[in-house]
């Protein structure tokens, strides 16, 4: 290796908090491994196989794509004479250690047949890649149908058990995998700027972003909508709106900043997460049951609705990654004939209201489900403690995502959300038991004292909007 | 103070600092309504960020600035309706089609030209049905000064407008500014790198340099204050032949060239009479001023009244 593939090599290096993440990651996988390897039996290989295979793939695999991407989706990338070589070593080099040598570490700790986890790796990492490069949802439920087989016993058997007359499959699906992850490797090198792959993942905003990332990033919406009449549809007939519109008074005018919060209406939002939502819980319902087919599908309902309540959670961090996105447009939008304030609430009702738009109807459908998978649970008691906890938590969770909004860069913000998501479920877990275990005086106690915290962070978030530099 | 007499724009004092590299320092500058006046500044001087401070969208870190006598920090709506502002990067809603944006902006406005707006886009050529998003870096900044000039602001604040312009747009777009500024009372503050559009537009200039105005006054006065002298001496100067207080000076065997800053003709006569030469005073155009003021060895414009010009 010479100074060249130690400069490609340094440019992986260049998101020093993302470099820390994925550091800290490896560590606690190789922890994990080492304290959990003997006692894994092959009943447990669902879990344990998209723990320490699935995951990494995926993590390793999304951020291998997009920085090839942000290698090789630039004019340098022709341009230079022997650019693409060296480039090339060092991503397969990485490739060969996540695909190939990590995968057979761990089906030596795991007691997996290396050969399968080598065709799941390899077939899980060409679907990633290629997912990233031309930016398919198609290829994303691919992976993740994949990523999840690990829950289907009969496709989880084809991975991980020791039996010989799965060789030839096993063969033919790591040579798939390896043919696609070297027909992108080839991709790489002969895009040009008029293909439609040519595009940075800007999307995922692990940093701010550069003039032309800024610049992928509008191409790329506006290529979105292109694909889909009804998308165009939609969104051209709500914005042809605004043409109709009288000059509202001073204090009517933040109501026009839901124009600019998204490209569709807050209600077809709404309807968009709920469909996730909904395809999210009924994946994990179809793991759940499997997990506990030999106990029947009792405990799955359950643990749906807790999931349900778990994704609940996470819609205020949508509408602060849609809030954050914003943040570019604010310093021509704060020069609108509004106030500060009035622009900073504005955008606060926005915000409230898309949380409100998907949580209620998603509450509303868990209402509707929870007799049908989990009768047992509609206990007066519990209704108390799930109402309670639930109205308790929602001025906590706005805060803290709307003041999280405020943070510029992709990647902290996404470890925010993480880390929020994690105190809101213990916040949330914390005050349905006390409501549970301790009784209706205590819960209410916790509840209310969670309730006080959500304002005093809902006025922090407001004060710290007030006071940002929005330019 | 009555609104005659106040201040389109005010900094004073001004002081602005990103942890600890300081941008402005202690900057004092003053509009009167109905001036024209160009900023002009090296890369990185801090004209973005005065531009920034000014509207509200940085925070000060020290000193005041006001806009019609209001804390630019706290811009009231009615206030904002006055000012129109072109950023050198201009942000869109990509999934908005031009016309869309045009809607969106014009709804907030209670005084909006659809006619000159209208005007405007048909002369700049606009794609109205297009996307936003996927317009050129150049057709996003004619959108951001057509969206600025939609409600005929009393202050216009333009931070390198013209950058992504190609010649014709550039062209039309100071046709129409000058049609604009022919209005009495309307304020112009014009961020620029392109020294001969300032000369056509701006009466006056401010020069940012190291965080502070170094000179903000009259174009001919800058224009008087700072000339070229050509030294011909009948014979070889020496290699160490200077003139005292030269912004810069070379010396080419007989010949040196200096420019000077406030040089008085009795300055002249005695470099005639050190040097039995002939000495030509010669007029230097923006650009000329603008290359020799931020040689980084050059000293500073004195901050004092013009003392003698050179004629």
């Amino acid at each position: 290796m010479n100074t060249t593939h130690f400069e490609v090599v340094r440019t992986y290096t260049s998101r020093r908090w993302l470099v820390v993440a994925v550091c800290l990651g490896a560590v606690w996988i190789a922890f994990m491994l080492f304290l959990m390897g003997n006692d894994i039996d092959n009943q447990q290989g669902g879990v344990m196989g998209m723990n320490f295979l699935g995951l990494p793939l995926m993590i390793g695999g999304l951020l291998l794509a997009m920085q090839a991407k942000y290698q090789f989706v630039h004019s340098r990338a022709r341009l230079t004479p022997g650019y693409a070589r060296p480039h090339l070593v060092v991503l397969v080099a990485l490739l060969v250690g996540l695909v190939l040598v990590y995968p057979v570490l761990t089906s030596w700790r795991l007691h997996y047949a290396p050969l399968g986890v080598l065709a799941f790796s390899t077939l899980f990492a060409a679907l990633v890649v290629w997912q990233i490069q031309v930016m398919s949802g198609l290829l994303s439920l691919a992976s993740l149908a994949l990523y999840f087989s690990y829950f289907q016993p009969t496709i989880a058997q084809l991975w991980v058990a020791d039996s010989p007359s799965l060789l030839l499959p096993r063969l033919a699906l790591l040579l798939i995998g390896l043919s696609g992850i070297t027909a992108w490797l080839w991709r790489l090198t002969q895009m040009k700027e008029e293909d439609s792959d040519y595009l940075v993942p800007v999307q995922s905003g692990f940093s701010q972003q550069s003039r032309m990332e800024k610049s992928e990033a509008r191409h790329l919406v506006t290529r979105w909508i292109s694909r889909s009449p009804v998308h165009r549809w939609v969104v051209d007939g709500w914005h042809d709106r605004l043409a109709g519109i009288e000059t509202p008074s001073e204090s009517t005018r933040p109501r026009l900043l839901r124009y600019g919060m998204w490209m569709l209406p807050m209600p077809l939002v709404a309807v968009q997460m709920l469909v996730m939502i909904l395809a999210i819980a009924s994946m994990q319902f179809f793991i759940f049951s499997n997990m506990h087919a030999g106990e029947g599908s009792v405990k799955a309902g359950p643990m749906m609705l807790g999931q349900f309540g778990i994704l609940c959670m996470v819609i205020p961090a949508m509408a602060c990654h849609l809030l954050a996105t914003r943040r570019t447009r604010l310093g021509q939008d704060l020069l609108l004939p509004l106030s500060r304030e009035a622009l900073v609430d504005g955008l606060r009702r926005q915000f409230v209201a898309m949380v409100l738009w998907t949580t209620v109807p998603a509450v509303l459908l868990a209402v509707a489900i929870a007799p049908y998978v989990a009768a047992e649970l509609l206990t007066p008691e519990n209704m108390v403690a799930v109402v309670a906890t639930a109205l308790a938590i929602q001025p906590l969770s706005i805060g803290l995502s709307l003041r999280l909004a405020l943070v510029q860069s992709g990647l902290q913000r996404m470890a925010g959300m993480i880390l929020l998501l994690y105190l809101l479920m213990g916040v949330a877990v914390g005050t349905y038991f006390a409501f549970v275990n301790a009784g209706l005086g205590w819960g209410a106690f916790l509840a209310l004292t969670v309730l006080a915290l959500g304002i005093m962070c809902l006025r922090w978030a407001h004060n710290a909007w007030l006071n940002a530099e929005l330019g | 103070m009555n609104q005659l007499s106040q201040p389109a724009v005010l900094a004073d004092g001004l002081c602005k600092s990103f942890a600890a590299k300081q941008v402005l320092s202690n900057l004092d500058l003053a509009l009167a309504p109905g001036t024209v006046l160009g900023l002009l500044g090296a890369n990185g001087s801090g004209k973005t960020t005065l531009i920034k401070c000014l509207l509200g969208l940085f925070r000060t870190s020290g000193g005041r600035a006001q806009i019609f006598g209001e804390d630019a920090w706290n811009l009231s709506a009615t206030t904002k309706e006055r000012i129109g502002y072109v950023p050198q990067e201009v942000a869109t809603y990509p999934w908005m089609r031009v016309r869309h944006v045009i809607d969106y902006t014009a709804a907030f406005y209670p005084r909006w030209n659809r006619e000159l707006v209208a005007d405007l886009c048909r002369r700049w050529r606009l794609p109205l049905d297009e996307r936003s998003g996927s317009l050129s870096v150049g057709q996003l900044q004619t959108l951001g000064i057509v969206l600025a000039l939609g409600h005929e602001p009393e202050l216009l604040i333009l931070d390198e407008p013209v950058a992504s312009l190609d010649p014709g747009a550039r062209r039309e777009f100071l046709r129409t500014l000058i049609d604009l500024v022919e209005h009495p009372d309307r304020t112009v503050l014009f961020s620029t790198h392109i020294t001969s559009d300032l000369e056509r537009v701006a009466s006056q200039i401010a020069l940012l340099r190291d965080g502070q105005i170094e000179f903000c006054g009259e174009l001919d006065l800058l224009k008087d204050r700072v000339k070229r002298l050509r030294i011909l001496a009948p014979d070889a100067l020496p290699a160490s032949f200077a003139v005292a207080g030269a912004l810069s000076c070379q010396v080419d065997g007989k010949l040196a060239v200096a420019t000077v800053a406030d040089f008085s003709p009795q300055e002249i006569d005695e470099l005639r009479q050190t040097w039995n030469a002939d000495v030509t005073v010669s007029d230097l155009n923006l650009e000329e001023i603008f290359v020799e003021l931020h040689d980084s060895e050059s000293p500073k414009l004195s901050q004092g009244e013009l003392t003698g010009a050179v004629r």
